[in-house]
């Protein structure tokens, strides 16, 4: 489960607490029974990574240490007694912390007061905000890269970047589009799998029910920058000693233009995803489908009840036929913070989380980093919720054919709130995508100037 | 102490160079932080929306409060204590609470009242979280809960007032309505000053409302008002030297007004 899912149920979607909790509830009993079936099938893998793990111990420390654990996800306390159990020289103290959003309000607080714990679960696009407040280890030198075999390029990409290594890449988010099959069947519709066939559909479909749409766009930063990640598009770009900002790029205003003509024909809706409101059109059947990550399952799940068992999973549009270029939105890794004094334990820790086939067994609504974890008994689980669906190899295939290249940029989380104020405007109609982007794109240039980094158009 | 803390902090400026990912430096800047602050248009955008909310909603409030305090006060009312407990309990609600109450009532297709006004000749596009009736929608909020705080401080102030002088002005042949504005509203002057301060500092400190609303409506962003802009600045941008500066800027702001407020009350009572 990542951060980011949890922040989507806590933070921003105050209207589906009650749902949410529920969600939990299920996943904590199903986690257990992972739980018991790992223990069960765990005496036969011995992988390379937890041969590293082993080695990084006995270095570390041949007294008991003690380090704390800040992060915010649902399987982690069953790990952390495990891995308390397995590992006599090393105690993990954990600490469960609010949504995303205030836990990073709290680890940068604890960073300015010197401090923070050993290690905390941040997701890829707030890393290199902490990479750039100096809050964090580089762990290049304590023996990271080990384990880089064990990620795809694309996610080591994200967490190794501007010369360290900066933290072990944890959950993913792949994506898929999650659509009411039923309600396809009924309007006649075939699961598009290019994005030219998702606008004529969405067009088609509008046209003929006025009150039925095929999706709707929504207004989160994070959202459209999975979709340009897809694309192709780089938003930040190093070059050199400075970064080159590519909103204002083919890639990037072709997926502007393209939503920007359905927004305009008025064949999407134009929303934001964490409202009651979103939750009732899925739920009425207003809403037809949902390109997005593996982690909206449960939140589809959990807002649109009344349509259980009616919707598939498929793989996402693309832009050209048969092509496979995904990109993503979520997940998290797990950082040392530089003021460890046990820098080899917390590694250690950091590193067992992600890899061990026992750690990532129990993982539950989120997608291992880890490509041997693409095999666990949770991920092949059947959904009722999807038709009895999996979607074990459309999510693979999207985690591993994941662009890589795409940065997340040094102050992402300014962006993400003014291209997320800015939507206002395409909203209502006073601004379009292709002028969204050249917005922000001026907007980070001033901001990153303002805070010292070089950047250019 | 923590104000001076801010002082302090808002004159200085963390740094990074080239691509930002090294060990930042953090040293004096003297005023670029506020220069920025004044100059960058958020700042300012957000003490005008808060003004032109205060210029409003501290008007109405107050006067609904006035008129229940008197109305309670006047004897007329059976049940007076049930009726002031009543309209006092939207005080006791904590704000985020009631505004995610006020945010359902709000919410188009979960609305139970929004449907009904849309049906009322004239008002088809209704939408509580739209642009800029969003601003209203907060001002609604705030009026409901904050008059029966007033309205108790009123008539606590009303019973403070001699017997006396109202039988006074009731044996000259006053009517209860000329007692009520020429006597009592008067008489209560020091109350509704104190309560007009706290009303103003709340104004421009206006922050729950809108950051619950935030997550309804896309018309409130992430500068909407002095308070989030610096709450943005501080725990989503990491620029702490920043909000410090945008912190202590809306201080000096809510100074000014206040004492203006202050000057303008005790300039009034003088003449009397």
């Amino acid at each position: 489960m990542g951060i980011r899912n949890i922040n989507e149920h806590n933070l921003e979607a105050f209207g589906q607490r009650r749902p949410a909790g529920r969600a939990m509830k299920v996943g904590a009993a199903v986690g257990a029974a992972a739980l018991v079936m790992s223990a069960c099938g765990s005496s036969k893998t011995a992988s390379p990574s937890s041969a590293t793990t082993q080695a990084n111990t006995k270095a570390a420390s041949s007294t008991p240490v003690t380090i704390s654990f800040w992060s915010p996800g649902l399987s982690e306390a069953g790990n952390v007694a495990l891995f308390n159990k397995t590992h006599p020289d090393i105690h993990v103290v954990y600490t469960k912390t609010p949504g995303a959003a205030a836990t990073y309000a709290k680890m940068e607080d604890a960073i300015k007061a010197g401090d923070p714990p050993d290690v905390g679960s941040i997701e890829y696009d707030e890393l290199p905000q902490f990479v750039r407040t100096g809050g964090i280890l580089n762990i290049a030198k304590y023996g990271a890269n080990s384990v880089e075999k064990d990620f795809n390029a694309s996610i080591w990409g994200q967490v190794d970047f501007g010369g360290g290594t900066w933290a072990i890449p944890r959950n993913t988010a792949p994506v898929a589009l999650l659509y009411n099959a039923k309600l396809f069947a009924q309007y006649g519709l075939a699961v598009p799998t290019t994005w030219a066939q998702f606008a004529t559909e969405a067009q088609s479909l509008h046209a003929a029910h006025p009150s039925v749409y095929l999706t709707s766009f929504n207004t989160s930063s994070s959202w459209f920058s999975m979709l340009e990640w897809q694309a192709g598009a780089v938003w930040f770009q190093p070059d050199g000693n400075q970064w080159k900002l590519g909103f204002t790029s083919p890639a990037s205003e072709k997926v502007a233009t393209y939503w920007q003509q359905l927004i305009s024909a008025h064949d999407v809706l134009v929303e934001s995803p964490y409202t009651p409101q979103h939750a009732q059109q899925l739920n009425n059947g207003t809403l037809l489908s949902y390109p997005g990550p593996q982690w909206l399952e449960s939140s589809i799940e959990s807002q649109a009840p009344a349509t259980s068992g009616d919707w598939k999973i498929a793989p996402f549009p693309q832009w050209t036929p048969g092509g496979h270029a995904y990109g993503q939105w979520g997940g998290s890794t797990d950082a040392v913070f530089k003021d460890t004094k046990h820098p080899n334990a917390a590694l250690t820790f950091a590193t067992w989380l992600s890899t061990n086939p026992q750690a990532i067994a129990p993982l539950i609504g989120g997608y291992p980093a880890a490509t041997s974890g693409q095999t666990t008994a949770t991920l092949s689980k059947k959904l009722p919720f999807f038709s009895n669906e999996s979607g074990t190899n459309i999510f693979k295939t999207a985690q591993n054919d994941t662009l890589a290249g795409w940065n997340f940029g040094p102050d992402w989380g300014v962006m993400k709130t003014d291209g997320t104020n800015d939507f206002d405007a395409v909203a209502n109609g006073s601004s379009t995508l292709p002028q969204w982007l050249s917005d922000l794109q001026n907007q980070q240039l001033s901001s990153l100037k303002s805070v010292g980094i070089k950047a250019i158009g | 102490m923590p104000i001076g803390y801010a002082v302090v902090e808002s004159f200085y400026k963390t740094r990074n160079s080239g691509l930002g990912l090294g060990v930042p430096t953090t040293s004096f800047a003297g005023l670029s932080n506020f220069t920025e602050v004044l100059t960058k248009g958020y700042f300012w955008s957000g003490v005008e929306r808060v003004l032109l909310y205060g210029i409003v909603q501290v008007p109405v409030k107050m006067a609904l409060a006035m008129i229940l305090a008197l109305i309670l006060d006047s004897g007329l009312v059976r049940l007076g204590r049930i009726f002031r407990f009543s309209y006092f309990l939207p005080y006791a609600v904590p704000g985020v609470i009631a505004a995610i109450l006020w945010g359902f009532l709000y919410y188009p297709s979960l609305s139970p009242v929004v449907g009904v006004i849309r049906h009322l000749p004239g008002a088809g596009g209704f939408t509580p979280l739209g642009g800029s009736a969003v601003l209203w929608s907060i001002a609604n909020i705030a009026t409901w809960a904050g008059a029966g705080f007033d309205m108790l401080i009123f008539i606590a102030s009303l019973q403070t007032i001699p017997v006396e002088l109202i039988e006074a002005a009731r044996v000259d042949g006053a009517s209860e309505w000329r007692i009520a504005t020429r006597v009592k509203v008067r008489m209560i002057g020091p109350a509704v000053g104190l309560s007009a301060i706290f009303s103003i500092i709340g104004t421009l400190q206006l922050f729950t409302e809108p950051k619950v609303l935030a997550s309804l409506s896309t018309s409130v962003t992430s500068h909407y008002t002095p308070n989030i802009y610096a709450y943005t600045e501080a725990l989503v941008a990491g620029r702490y030297h920043y909000a410090a500066a945008v912190s202590v800027s809306l201080a000096l702001i809510t100074f000014v007004f206040s004492f203006a407020v202050l000057g303008f009350i005790s300039k009034r009572g003088g003449l009397q």
